[in-house]
């Protein structure tokens, strides 16, 4: 399935691109995210807990960086399991930011992703919708952090 | 395999949600069982304890009267409630909608409080209920309190039952005179399937006919929970009912919805759906309003 | 913890001893014997599991076991008494309305529920009535002029 969202942070590309690419400083704005290891300069090691209503997903990940274009483009694969549903997980994730301006950038993001197991025969849209919700968390979060009030 | 659990059976509500205070997070309440043993099965869900309410007497009635309108206990399986004389009689669109639920299994066993206590968007009967103005009754250990259906659902498989609450009643107000509703289910794959759209159609007529006084639209399977679409509503309130206006509310509610893309059609598929769901569901709530 | 209960069966009682997540499908089919009732999808859809609950049909994949204590339960093999098949197994072998014959079990329950309702049923009727019964094999036709036959009687 395909999840393509964008937003606008208003401070400037090179700032945003910085946060979003320090672990430490972005981990925190993603919904449920409990753990960034870093292994290597473009591999972490990721565990993200999402709640649907009394249904606990814990999603251990694997992110590579396949490529990468300081300070606008980066892509990544993610694959990992949902270990209680006994499903897979895999992304192919695209992330471009565009100067609007000196001081706004827009952050957009496509993922392609596919569900194995479980989760992909009976909960798809479901996932799909709380991705949405959850994406509008983590730019609400970018936001809060970023944007510095004048 | 369904991962073991305590199966407690209290006998009345009081103590049905003294037990649920009592075990917090590792209980869940049980009715017919339909939806949550589905989850369990799945692995999805691993309470430690179920509460069965199907022990409680007095949770499964049809009562009305012209005062207090429509009245339905919680256990009233979908299938007494689309056999109710009463229920055909004063709100057929309801009797309509709850013999689509399912199959005659389902509709044996699963119950209106299970229904709407498991809150997945794309279940039949909330659509209906929206458009008809319902209300539920939830009873707790601190007292009870009457919710609006519209504000009772959160989020997918969410609703704001607190985990000591218990859903028992549902309540529909009486319809005016010139009162008419149309379900529609639209599915594109099998009859039985899950649908793509859902939309609900209540429509009031004036004295003449002719102008549309009162309309409410309930749409599900097409946000994270069943919702009203309220712009579509207050456009089409207080017009005539003319084929460009019906136009003009299918490109609103159109633009009102932001369904999720699926094996069940594209966002694009089910904006454009709903608009054509629309035009059918309230040119047929129309026409029956006008009998 | 597990618990005592009696189930009622084909007019014969069984006490059963038996964990409180055990599913009515698996008490009949393991713990009492009686395989004619299968599981299909096991999630409520299929109409394989179909038995009879107090004369309703309901899905036993989905029902939990305790659930149908103190009831009445009617499994296909309850339809064959005093060595008589039933009118519907009969025309169901008459007009050949199954192949393999897994979905026929609940099959012939449904009809005796359509037929139950609704003596003389339209087609449409009959075709609605089936609707929660999947049939991999027949393409319904034959399951339909079985009904229709013993509904003309």
């Amino acid at each position: 399935m395909l999840i393509e969202e964008k937003f606008t942070v208003k401070a400037p590309r090179e700032k945003v691109w910085a946060f979003l690419m320090n672990p430490n400083a972005s981990g925190p704005c993603v919904p449920g995210c409990e753990k960034i290891e870093v292994l290597d300069d473009k591999t972490y090691r990721v565990t993200v807990k999402v709640k649907i209503a009394f249904v606990s997903l814990a999603f251990n990940m694997m992110v590579k960086i396949s490529e990468m274009n300081p300070p606008s483009h980066l892509e990544t694969l993610a694959t990992g399991e949902e270990s209680g549903m006994a499903s897979n997980i895999k992304a192919k994730n695209v992330l471009d930011l565009i100067s609007l301006s000196e001081f706004e950038t827009e952050v957009s993001y496509r993922s392609e992703v596919s569900l194995f197991g479980k989760l992909g025969t009976m909960g798809q849209s479901v996932v799909k919708g709380k991705a949405k919700q959850l994406g509008r968390e983590f730019a609400e979060a970018v936001r809060d952090r970023l944007e510095v009030s004048a | 395999m369904i991962s073991g659990f305590e199966l407690l059976e209290p006998k009345s509500v009081k103590e049905a949600c003294s037990m649920l205070s009592k075990y917090g997070d590792q209980a869940k309440v049980i009715a017919g069982g339909l939806s949550l043993l589905l989850f369990m099965r799945e692995k999805l869900y691993r309470p430690k304890y179920l509460v069965s309410i199907m022990g409680i007497k007095g949770l499964d009635y049809i009562k009305y009267d012209e005062k207090n309108g429509l009245r339905i206990g919680a256990l009233t399986t979908h299938r007494t409630i689309e056999n109710s004389k009463t229920i055909k009689e004063k709100f057929p669109v309801m009797a309509e909608t709850f013999h689509k639920v399912g199959s005659m299994r389902i509709r044996n066993v699963g119950t209106i409080g299970g229904n709407l206590c498991h809150a997945d968007p794309r279940l039949d009967p909330p659509p209906t209920l929206l458009a008809l103005d319902a209300k539920v009754k939830v009873v707790g250990p601190k007292g009870n309190r009457t919710i609006k259906l519209e504000d009772f659902f959160v989020n997918y498989y969410e609703t704001v039952l607190k985990p000591d609450e218990i859903l028992t009643e549902v309540r529909v107000p009486g319809s005016p005179p010139k009162t008419g509703g149309a379900y529609i289910r639209f599915s594109t794959k099998t009859n039985d399937d899950t649908p793509a759209v859902e939309l609900a159609a209540v429509v009031t007529l004036d004295s003449k006919k002719e102008v549309l006084e009162n309309v409410k639209i309930g749409l599900g399977a097409l946000a994270p929970t069943a919702i009203r679409a309220k712009k579509t509503e207050v456009f089409l309130k207080g017009k005539k009912f003319k084929a460009d206006i019906l136009e003009e509310a299918s490109r609103i509610v159109s633009q009102e919805v932001d369904p999720i893309g699926d094996l069940r059609g594209s966002e694009e598929y089910k904006k454009e759906m709903v608009g054509v769901m629309l035009k059918r569901g309230v040119k047929m709530a129309y026409e029956k309003a006008g009998r | 913890m597990k618990r005592k209960i009696l189930l009622n069966i084909n007019d014969e009682d069984y006490e059963v001893e038996i964990d409180p997540n055990r599913l009515l499908v698996d008490v009949i089919r393991e713990d009492i014997g009686l395989t004619g009732t299968k599981k299909g999808c096991e999630i409520g859809v299929c109409g394989a599991c179909t038995v009879l609950m107090d004369g309703k049909l309901v899905s036993s994949c989905l029902m939990l076991a305790i659930y149908a204590a103190g009831k009445k339960i009617t499994t296909i093999e309850g339809l064959f008494k005093n060595g008589e098949l039933h009118p519907l197994q009969k025309a169901f072998l008459d007009y050949g309305s199954f192949q393999c014959g897994f979905c026929t079990p609940g099959m012939v329950l449904a009809s005796k529920a359509i037929l139950e309702e609704n003596p003389h049923p339209t087609e449409h009727e009959i075709r609605e009535g089936l609707n929660g019964n999947l049939c991999r094999c027949t393409g319904y036709a034959k399951v339909v002029e079985a009904i229709q036959a013993v509904a003309g009687k």
